[in-house]
C-alpha cells in the first residue's frame, strides 16, 4: 500500500507540534512502546550505542517534556524544522518503515536565526486511523551541538 | 604588545591577592588568549588525549587537539603509544585528515611527504630529483624533518601528553589524590560506549570553573535537587592538589540538614517534578567509598565524571578567546552485563549538552560571555566558601573556593599573580 501520505502527515504534525511550542501533544504521536533518539552520526559510524538522548518508551518521551515544563533551563528560542526528501522503505497494512532529511533553524528574542541541526530522520509508523510512531531516532550531522539541545528535534 | 607586556599589564587588574574578584577582561582579551595557549596547552602541563581503549590495536589512531594544536595520538606496532603535531613539516598542511582509523603510516596529501607511527619522517617524493635536476639538497636530513613529537603518558590507560621537554612526570604532576582518583575510575578494564559533544560560546576558563563550582550544581540544575544528585545540602566537599591544579568534588546520598526544605527556603522548588520512568536514577553500587557522584577536572582540558552509573571522560579544546568545544567520551566496564550497559545508556540522558544535569550550564556560561563584554573595568565576585587562603580540602559544598584555586595556579603560569599573590 502507499503508506507515504500517512508518513508525510505525521511528520508535518510532528515538526509543527514542535515549532509551535505544542510538546505535550508532541508526545501523544508515540505509541506506548516507541524509542526517541538522537544520535550523533559518529557514533552511528564507529557502531557505538551512546546517544545524546535515549529515550526508549513512552513515559522516558514524557519525562521529557516535564523536565523542560517544570525544571529545565534553556536558552530562550523558537525552531523551525525543515522535512524533505520523505522515503517509505518498507510498509504492509500495519506498519512503515521511513527515512527523511531534516534541517533545524533556531531564532532567537532578537529575531536572529543560525542553522541549528542538520540529519536524518530513520522510523517507524505504525499506520491505521490514527498513524503513531512506533520508533523515531534523529541521526544528527551536527553533533557538535550548539550551545545545548532542550527541545526535542 | 608583546606577549610578555600583556600579561604584566593584566598582573594589575587583580582587585584583591586572594583570587576573590576576577576581572571580566580575562574572558575576552584575545592578546592574553594567545598566550594562554602558549604558557598554558604548550607549556609544562599534561593535557588529556583520548583513553587507551579508543586506540586498542597497534597502528589505530585518533586526532585531536591539545589546546587549538592539532595532534595525533596513535599506537605504534610494538604497543607503545605515540603523539605528534598534525600538520606537515613541508608546508605545513594537516596530514592525518580523518577522525580516527589505523594506518601504519602517514602521509601528507599536498606532496606525499610520508611519516612513520611515531611521525618520523621515512620519505619525500622525487627527494634525488628527475633524471639527476631538481630534488632536494643534498645535506637535507629526514631526521630533523620528521612532525613535532609531544612526549606521551598513560595512567591507568588514561592518556595524556605534553609540548614540554623539560616538565614532571605524569604522576607528579597529577598528584596522589587524582592519580587515586583516576586508579579508582579505571579500576578495571572499560569499554567505550561513544561520544557526546557541544560547542559553547564563551571563554573556555568559564567552563573549567563551572565544574568546580558545587555552589550552582543544586540551584541551576533543578533537576540535581530535586532527585538529590547534586544539593549543596549534602555530605560532600572538594580535594585539590597542593597546587591547585585539579580538583575534585563529591558527595554522597546522605545530607547534612534537610536538604529539601533548606532548597525551598532558597527559592528552590524540588517537589514539583516527578518522573514516570525513574530508571535513570537508580544506582548499581560499583565503587567501595559509596560515592555516587564525582566530578574532577585536570588542568588545563580535562574532567572525569561519575555521576551514578555514568562515567565519562570530558575534553575541552578551545575555539578561540569566544568559543569552545566539549568532547565527552561515555564508557562502562568490559564485563559489562547488556542491562548495565543500557543503565548506563539511560543515564546518559543527564549528561552532555542535552542532559537533565547539564543542559543548563551551556545557557549559563554564554549567559556570562554575553554580559560581561567590553566590561574591563568590572569584576566577577567568589566569596562563597570564604576569602584569604585557599585550603586543599573543603569539607561542604557551599563554596567557590576551588574556582579560586584555578585561578591561583593559571595566574602563577601565565606570570601575572598579583603582588603577595595567595596560592
Amino acid at each position: 500500500m502507499d503508506a507515504l501520505p500517512a508518513v508525510t502527515a505525521l511528520l508535518a504534525d510532528y515538526c509543527a507540534h514542535l515549532d509551535a511550542d505544542r510538546l505535550e501533544q508532541w508526545c501523544e504521536l508515540f505509541d506506548e512502546s516507541a524509542s526517541y533518539r538522537i544520535v550523533p552520526r559518529e557514533n552511528r559510524a564507529q557502531n557505538l550505542p551512546a546517544a545524546i538522548l535515549h529515550l526508549t518508551n513512552k513515559r522516558m518521551i514524557t519525562d521529557r517534556i516535564t523536565v523542560l515544563r517544570t525544571a529545565a533551563v534553556f536558552n530562550i528560542h523558537v525552531d523551525r524544522h525543515i522535512v524533505s526528501a520523505i522515503r517509505v522503505l518498507e510498509a504492509d497494512e500495519k506498519s512503515a518503515s521511513f527515512e527523511a532529511s531534516f534541517c533545524i533553524y533556531q531564532s532567537d528574542q532578537e529575531g536572529r536565526t543560525k542553522l541549528f541541526c542538520t540529519g536524518i530522520y530513520e522510523g517507524e509508523v505504525a499506520l491505521g486511523p490514527a498513524p503513531r510512531i512506533l520508533r523515531q531516532t534523529a541521526v544528527v550531522d551536527t553533533f557538535s551541538i550548539p550551545a545545548l539541545l532542550a527541545v526535542p528535534i | 604588545m608583546s606577549a610578555a607586556a600583556i600579561c604584566e599589564e593584566l598582573r594589575t587588574l587583580w582587585p584583591r591577592d586572594d583570587y576573590s574578584r576576577v576581572p571580566f577582561r580575562f574572558y575576552h582579551d584575545a592578546a592574553l588568549y594567545r598566550e594562554e595557549i602558549e604558557r598554558i596547552f604548550r607549556g609544562p602541563t599534561w593535557s588529556y588525549l583520548c583513553l587507551e581503549a579508543e586506540i586498542p590495536a597497534p597502528g589505530d589512531f585518533r586526532t585531536t587537539l591539545v589546546g587549538e594544536t592539532p595532534v595525533v595520538v596513535t599506537r605504534k606496532e610494538d604497543g607503545q603509544l605515540a603523539a605528534f603535531v598534525n600538520r606537515c613539516a613541508h608546508r605545513g598542511a594537516i596530514v592525518r585528515r580523518e577522525a580516527y582509523g589505523n594506518a601504519k603510516e602517514h602521509i601528507c596529501v599536498y606532496h606525499r611527504w610520508c611519516y612513520a607511527q611515531d611521525g618520523s619522517l621515512t620519505g619525500v617524493p622525487f627527494r634525488r630529483g628527475v633524471g639527476g635536476k631538481g630534488g632536494m639538497p643534498e645535506d637535507f636530513d629526514p631526521k630533523a624533518n620528521g612532525l613535532q613529537k609531544l612526549k606521551v603518558q598513560s595512567i591507568r590507560g588514561v592518556v595524556f601528553a605534553t609540548f614540554a621537554s623539560e616538565v614532571e612526570a605524569l604522576e607528579d604532576y597529577l598528584g596522589p589524590v587524582m592519580t587515586a582518583h583516576l586508579e579508582r575510575l579505571m579500576h578495571k578494564p572499560i569499554r567505550i560506549l561513544g561520544y557526546q559533544r557541544q560547542t559553547v560560546f564563551g571563554n573556555w576558563k568559564l567552563y573549567m570553573e563551572n565544574v568546580r563550582d558545587s555552589y550552582h550544581g543544586g540551584l541551576l540544575h533543578e533537576f540535581q535537587n530535586t532527585f538529590g544528585i547534586s544539593r549543596v545540602t549534602q555530605v560532600g566537599g572538594a580535594r585539590m592538589d597542593s597546587r591547585h591544579r585539579h580538583h575534585i568534588t563529591y558527595s554522597s546520598a546522605a545530607e547534612a540538614k534537610d536538604g529539601s526544605q533548606l532548597h525551598k527556603d532558597a527559592g528552590v522548588a524540588n517537589d514539583r517534578l516527578q518522573l514516570a520512568d525513574g530508571r535513570l536514577l537508580e544506582y548499581v553500587p560499583e565503587f567501595a567509598d559509596g560515592q555516587q557522584l564525582t566530578i574532577s577536572s585536570v588542568f588545563p582540558n580535562a574532567v572525569f565524571q561519575q555521576i551514578r552509573n555514568c562515567l565519562a571522560t570530558r575534553q575541552l579544546r578551545p575555539r578561540g578567546v569566544d568559543e569552545f568545544d566539549l568532547v565527552f567520551t561515555i564508557y562502562g566496564y568490559a564485563d559489562d552485563t547488556p542491562e548495565m550497559v543500557e543503565l548506563r545508556l539511560a543515564q546518559s540522558n543527564m549528561i552532555g549538552p542535552a542532559g537533565y544535569i547539564s543542559m543548563e550550564d551551556g545557557e549559563a556560561i554564554e549567559l556570562v560571555h554575553r554580559a560581561t563584554r567590553g566590561e574591563d573595568g568590572r569584576s566577577g565576585l567568589l566569596e562563597m566558601g570564604g576569602l584569604g587562603a585557599i585550603p586543599d580540602e573543603i569539607k561542604f559544598r557551599t563554596s567557590e573556593v576551588s574556582i579560586r584555586g584555578f585561578w591561583s595556579y593559571y595566574a602563577a603560569l601565565m606570570k601575572m599573580e598579583p603582588n603577595g599573590a595567595l596560592k
